[in-house]
C-alpha cells in the first residue's frame, strides 16, 4: 500500500545521520541545497546525533532507547523530517515505535515515525522534484541499502530521481537487491562473511562496466568504496544526493 | 505432572490474547476458479504432462483397449488392481484378449504379497475419486477397495479418472468431495510419477514410488466441448 | 560434521565459518543452489500482489491456530484415539528418544526406516537408536547421501545441498558394495532405489515427520517427491510420526493455502507428487498399511518460545527453507558453518531459543539484518527482527515477566557493554558528541589506518575536515545575515 504524503511544507527538519555527519557531510549539504533550492526551509537541529541504530542492532537496546529519546527531544516540533539514509530513516519509522512500546515516549515515536521521510523519498513524492541534469554523460551503477528495499520501501525513488537525469545511463548489477554486506556492527563482528559478500557486490558492479557508484545510504557506500579501495579497484562512489546537486546547478 | 499436562498447562498460562478483530484470511481466488469442463480437462492435461505423467484421453467404451494396449508397446506384462470395483472388472474383462498380460487381484493382505509386489509386478491399477486442473492433482481414496500400495510400489502406476470428477483447484475439490465428513485411513494427492532433485538440483524420476504415472482419462462429448 | 553436538554450536561456530568461506567448491554448490532455488520460487509467484495476499492469509491461519493451540492439541488427540492413533506427549528430547526406543522394544523391532524429519535431527534419534541397538536408515535420497557420508543435514528441504553430483558419485563408489563411478544422476538415484527398496521391504517400523496435523480430522499430513515417506508410513507393520507440537493446524480447510504456500516457497513446484494424509492404521478390511501408527507430540522448548508474545511469531514457521535460500549468509558459508540443526535465518531463531542463548546464541550474530529472508517468508515471519531481539536477549541481564530464553544474558561481554554506554552517553550529550565531531575532523591526518576488523578487508574511512553540524551552522548563519541584509537595504 503507498504511503500518503503531504503538501510540500514550509519547513522540514533535516537528520543528518552520523555517518554523514563526520565521513559524508558533502551529501548532508547536498541534501539540505536541493531541498531549498525547492522551496523548503530546512531547520538542521544542533543537538542531533545518531538515531541509534548501530546499539540497537547489536542488541543494546537500553543504551539505543537513551540515544533514541534525544532524538526524539530535537525533532518535537510538527514538522517532517527529512532523512538522506534509508536506514536511519527506517530506524525511525519502524524500530522507533517497537523500542518505544509501554513508555510514556511511544505517543511521540508513533508520531516521528509518521513524519519522517527518507529524502529521495521526499523529493519525489512531496516536493514532485524535476531535475535538469547539466553534467557530462554517465554510466552510473546503483546500489540500494536493503531498508531502501525492504524497510521504507523508497528504493524506487531514487532510481526515478536518476531516470530523470537525461545524460546519465542506469546500469543493473547482477544480484543487484542482495546485501552489500555492511550490516552495521556485522562487518565488525562477522568480518570474514561481510567480507565474502563485499567481495561478490565488488565483482558485480565492476562488471557493469559503470563510471560511478550512487547509494542513498553511505553506510553501503562506505563499506563498497572502502573494500573497492583496498582492492585498488576504481569506482567512484557518491551519495545520490551529492551526484544530483552536482550535476543539476 | 505428565507431560501432557505440563506441556497444556504453559500453553494456556501464557498464550496471548485474541486479537479484537482477527485478520481476513481470504486470499484472491485462482485464476482456474470458474473454468468450464473442456478448460479443466485441458489445463489438467497439461500440468500432468508437465509433470512427467502421461495421459490416455478415452470414452468408457475404449479405454481398457487403449490402456492395455500401451501396457503391452511399453513391456508392462504384470499389473496388480483392486478387484469389486467397476473399473477393475472392466480391465478383467477385456485382459482376456491380452494372454501376455498377468492380471492380478490384490485381494489379500500386503504380508501374502509383499514379495510379488516388491520384486516382481510391473504394474499397479487403481482409481481416482477426483482430480485437480490447477495443479494436475489426483485424489486417491484408499481402503479396502483401493489398497495404499498399489500406487506406490510397482514401477508402473495407472490410475483412471472421470472429467466430471475434475475440480478447478484443491480448495474447490475438498469442498465438493465433503472428503472431511469420512477421510479414509490414506487419502493420497498424487501429481505425477515419484521423482528427486537432491542430486545437485537435476531431476530424477522414480525415486522410490513409480517411475511411470499412466492417467486414464475418461470423457464425454459433453465435456470437451468449449 | 558427522553428528549434532548442541554443546559445540557456539564455541567452533567462527572456525566453522572460517573453513567454510575457505572452500571454494563448497560455496560454488551452495551459490549455483540458491540461484537455482530462488528462481524457481519467484516463477511461481509472477504477482506481487497475489503473493502478499497468499502470504497474509498463510500468516492470519497460523495465528490463529497458534492462539487456540492447547485446545486444538487436545482435539488432535482425541480424534488421533477415535481413529486408532497413539498419541504420545514428549516434553523433551530425550523424553521423545525413550517413547520411540520404547515403541521400538515393544515390538522386539530393531530396523527402522527414516522418512525426512527435521524434527528427528534435532532430538538426535539417528545415534540415540543406534546407541541402543537400533539400525536406523534414512531413506530421503538427500538424507540418505549425507548418512552415508557421516554428515547432517545442511538445508532442511534439501539435505545434500552442499554436495556436487561428483562428490556424491564418489561417496557411493566408495561406500557401496560394487558401486562404479558415475557421475549419471539417474543411474544414482537408481542406485539409491535399489538399496532402500530392499530396505523398506525389511524394515519393521518406518519413523515419519509431519508437516500438518489436522485437529478436527485427527490427520497427520506428509509432504514429498520421493515416494519414501509413502513406503515409510505404508509398508513397515509401524509407523512412528514425530510431530513439533506447532505443526497443528484446525481443519481441513487450512491445508490448500498452506499447502500452497509451501511447495511454492519451498521448491517452486505448485504442488509436489504426492501429498499424504493419514488418519488411521490399517483396517480390518483394508489390505495394507501399518497395523499400528504412533504419534509422538514434541514439545523440547516450544510452549516455552509460546510464552513471548514477539517470539512466538518463530512458531508460524512451515519449514519451507525460503529464507535460507534467500539469505546472502547462508548462501556463503552453508548450513553446516551454524552447527545446529536448523541453519540459515530460521536457524538463527529457533536454535538459541531450543538449545538455549548460552548454547546457541552465538550465530545470531552472523546476520546482516537485511531482510531478504523476512520478505521470502509464506508466514510474514519477520526473522531480522526475532534475530535481532535474541542479540538483546543474549546480552539482557534484567529479568522480564515471562519466561524468557535459556541462557538470557550469557553472552553479555562487559567490554562490549562498556563501550555502548560510553557510546550512548557520547550520543545522547549534545556538547560530548560535537566536542568529539571536532577532535576527528581536526585531527583527521591522525586516523588510524587500521581500525580493526573493519581494515583487514577495507581501506579506513577518513572524517571530513568540517562535520555536517559545523556545515550546517554555517549555512544557516549565512542564511540568516543574508536575509538581514536583505531587510536593511
Amino acid at each position: 500500500m503507498q504511503r500518503a504524503y503531504p503538501e510540500k511544507p514550509e519547513q522540514v527538519y533535516f537528520f543528518g545521520t552520523c555517518l554523514i555527519d563526520l565521513f559524508y557531510p558533502e551529501a548532508g549539504m547536498a541534501g539540505i541545497q536541493l531541498l531549498e533550492r525547492e522551496g523548503v526551509k530546512v531547520v538542521y537541529p544542533q543537538q542531533q546525533s545518531c538515531c541509534g541504530q548501530p546499539a540497537y542492532n547489536s542488541g543494546y537496546d537500553n543504551e539505543a532507547r537513551k540515544v533514541a529519546a534525544a532524538q526524539i527531544a530535537c525533532l518535537g516540533e510538527e514538522r517532517p523530517v527529512v532523512v538522506p539514509s534509508a536506514s536511519c530513516a527506517d530506524m525511525f519509522r519502524h524500530h522507533y515505535p517497537d523500542l518505544f512500546a509501554d513508555t510514556p515516549l511511544h505517543k511521540q515515536a508513533l508520531d516521528l515515525a509518521a513524519r519522517t521521510y527518507e529524502l529521495t523519498e521526499f523529493l519525489v513524492h512531496v516536493c514532485k522534484i524535476r531535475l535538469v541534469d547539466h553534467g557530462p554523460a554517465a554510466t552510473v551503477a546503483i546500489h540500494n541499502s536493503c531498508s531502501a528495499q525492504r524497510g521504507t520501501k523508497t528504493a524506487q525513488d531514487a532510481i526515478s530521481l536518476l531516470r530523470q537525469m537525461s545524460n546519465v545511463a542506469i546500469v543493473l548489477q547482477e544480484r543487484a537487491s542482495e546485501c552489500c554486506g555492511f550490516g552495521g556492527t556485522f562487518a565488525v563482528k562477522a568480518p570474514d562473511i561481510s567480507n565474502a559478500m563485499v567481495q561478490d557486490k565488488c565483482d558485480n558492479l565492476l562488471a557493469t562496466g559503470a563510471n560511478d557508484l550512487v547509494s542513498g545510504d553511505c553506510g553501503c557506500l562506505m563499506n563498497i568504496s572502502g573494500a573497492l579501495e583496498k582492492r585498488k579497484d576504481k569506482l567512484p562512489a557518491q551519495h545520490i544526493a551529492s551526484f544530483i546537486w552536482e550535476r543539476t546547478q | 505432572m505428565s507431560s501432557r499436562e505440563a506441556i497444556l498447562n504453559r500453553l494456556r498460562t501464557y498464550r496471548q490474547p485474541k486479537p479484537s478483530q482477527p485478520p481476513q484470511e481470504t486470499a484472491s481466488t485462482t485464476a482456474s476458479a470458474e473454468l468450464n469442463m473442456a478448460e479443466k480437462v485441458r489445463l489438467f492435461t497439461e500440468n500432468l504432462h508437465a509433470a512427467h505423467a502421461e495421459v490416455i484421453t478415452a470414452t468408457q467404451e475404449d479405454w481398457t483397449q487403449r490402456l492395455l494396449s500401451l501396457w503391452r508397446e511399453t513391456g508392462v506384462h504384470s499389473v496388480i488392481y483392486a478387484p469389486n470395483t467397476p473399473h477393475g472388472e472392466s480391465l478383467k474383462s477385456a485382459a482376456h484378449e491380452f494372454p501376455e498380460l498377468q492380471l492380478q487381484a490384490y485381494e489379500n493382505s500386503i504380508e501374502s504379497c509383499k514379495d510379488a509386489l516388491f520384486n516382481h509386478i510391473q504394474g499397479g491399477f487403481g482409481t481416482a475419486m477426483a482430480g485437480v486442473a490447477e495443479t494436475g492433482t489426483l485424489m486417491v481414496n484408499t481402503g479396502p477397495d483401493e489398497p495404499r500400495a498399489l500406487s506406490l510400489v510397482p514401477p508402473t502406476h495407472s490410475l483412471i479418472i472421470h472429467a466430471k470428477d475434475l475440480y478447478a483447484d484443491l480448495p474447490e475439490a475438498f469442498h465438493q468431495t465433503q472428503v472431511e465428513s469420512a477421510l479414509p485411513t490414506n487419502l493420497l494427492l498424487i501429481s505425477g510419477p515419484s521423482k528427486t532433485a537432491d542430486i545437485q538440483q537435476t531431476l530424477a524420476y522414480g525415486a522410490h514410488g513409480p517411475k511411470r504415472l499412466i492417467v486414464v482419462l475418461i470423457v464425454t462429448e459433453e465435456s470437451v466441448r468449449v | 560434521m558427522s553428528r549434532f553436538e548442541p554443546a559445540t554450536v557456539n564455541l567452533e561456530f567462527d572456525k566453522r565459518v572460517d573453513d567454510a568461506l575457505q572452500d571454494q567448491e563448497l560455496r560454488a554448490n551452495f551459490r549455483g543452489a540458491m540461484d537455482f532455488l530462488m528462481g524457481k520460487r519467484a516463477a511461481m509467484f509472477p504477482d506481487k500482489e497475489d503473493l502478499e495476499a497468499l502470504r497474509s492469509q498463510g500468516e492470519a491461519i497460523r495465528n490463529r491456530c497458534l492462539n487456540q493451540l492447547p485446545e486444538l492439541l487436545e482435539q488432535f488427540e482425541q480424534r488421533c484415539t477415535e481413529n486408532g492413533i497413539q498419541v504420545h506427549w514428549a516434553e523433551t528430547s530425550q523424553e521423545a528418544n525413550a517413547i520411540i526406543l520404547e515403541i521400538m522394544h515393544k515390538h522386539d523391532a530393531t530396523r527402522m526406516v527414516k522418512g525426512k524429519s527435521m524434527a528427528s535431527e534435532e532430538i538426535g534419534l539417528n545415534h540415540f537408536l543406534a546407541d541402543h541397538g537400533v539400525e536406523c536408515l534414512e531413506t530421503d535420497m538427500g538424507e540418505y547421501i549425507v548418512q552415508l557420508a557421516d554428515e547432517t543435514p545442511s538445508h532442511i528441504i534439501m539435505p545434500a545441498i552442499h554436495k556436487n553430483k561428483q562428490q556424491i558419485a564418489r561417496l557411493f563408489n566408495q561406500k557401496i558394495d560394487g558401486v562404479e563411478y558415475s557421475e549419471d544422476v539417474d543411474r544414482l538415484i537408481g542406485i539409491g532405489r535399489d538399496v532402500l527398496r530392499q530396505k523398506f521391504f525389511e524394515a519393521e517400523v518406518g519413523l515419519s515427520g509431519v508437516n500438518f496435523a489436522v485437529a478436527e480430522t485427527g490427520t497427520l499430513c506428509l509432504v514429498e517427491n520421493e515416494g519414501n515417506g509413502r513406503m515409510t508410513t505404508t509398508i513397515p507393520p509401524v509407523h512412528i510420526a514425530l510431530c513439533g507440537i506447532e505443526k497443528v493446524v484446525e481443519s481441513l480447510r487450512d491445508i490448500p493455502p498452506l499447502l500452497r504456500l509451501l511447495t511454492r516457497s519451498a521448491t517452486g513446484q505448485a504442488i509436489t507428487t504426492y501429498f499424504n494424509m493419514i488418519s488411521g492404521p490399517r483396517k480390518p478390511d483394508e489390505k495394507d498399511g501399518p497395523q499400528e501408527v504412533h504419534v509422538v507430540l514434541l514439545d523440547n522448548g516450544r510452549s516455552r518460545i509460546y510464552a513471548d508474545k514477539q517470539l512466538q511469531e518463530t512458531l508460524r514457521c512451515i519449514r519451507c527453507g525460503a529464507c535460507m535460500n534467500h539469505c546472502p549468509v547462508y548462501t556463503r558459508i552453508g548450513g553446516h558453518a551454524y552447527g545446529t540443526t536448523y541453519p540459515g535465518p530460521i536457524g538463527q531463531v529457533v536454535s538459541p531459543q531450543i538449545w538455549g542463548l548460552h548454547t546457541a546464541g552465538a550465530i545470531t550474530k552472523a546476520c546482516s539484518l537485511n531482510g531478504a529472508c523476512g520478505e521470502a517468508c509464506p508466514v510474514k515471519i519477520p526473522l531480522a527482527d526475532l534475530i535481532r531481539r535474541l542479540r538483546y536477549e543474549s546480552n539482557n541481564n534484567e529479568p522480564t515477566p515471562v519466561p524468557a530464553p535459556r541462557g538470557q544474558g550469557s553472552l553479555r561481554k562487559r567490554s562490549e557493554a562498556v563501550t555502548w554506554k560510553l557510546w550512548a552517553l557520547l550520543s545522547r550529550k549534545p556538547g560530548l558528541y560535537k566536542l568529539a565531531l571536532l577532535l576527528a575532523t581536526r585531527l583527521r591526518a591522525l586516523t588510524p589506518k587500521h581500525i580493526g576488523p573493519w581494515t583487514r578487508y577495507r581501506s579506513a574511512p577518513k572524517p571530513a575536515a568540517r562535520s555536517l553540524h559545523e556545515l550546517a551552522a554555517q549555512r544557516s548563519q549565512s542564511n540568516a545575515s543574508s536575509q538581514e541584509h536583505g531587510r536593511h537595504e
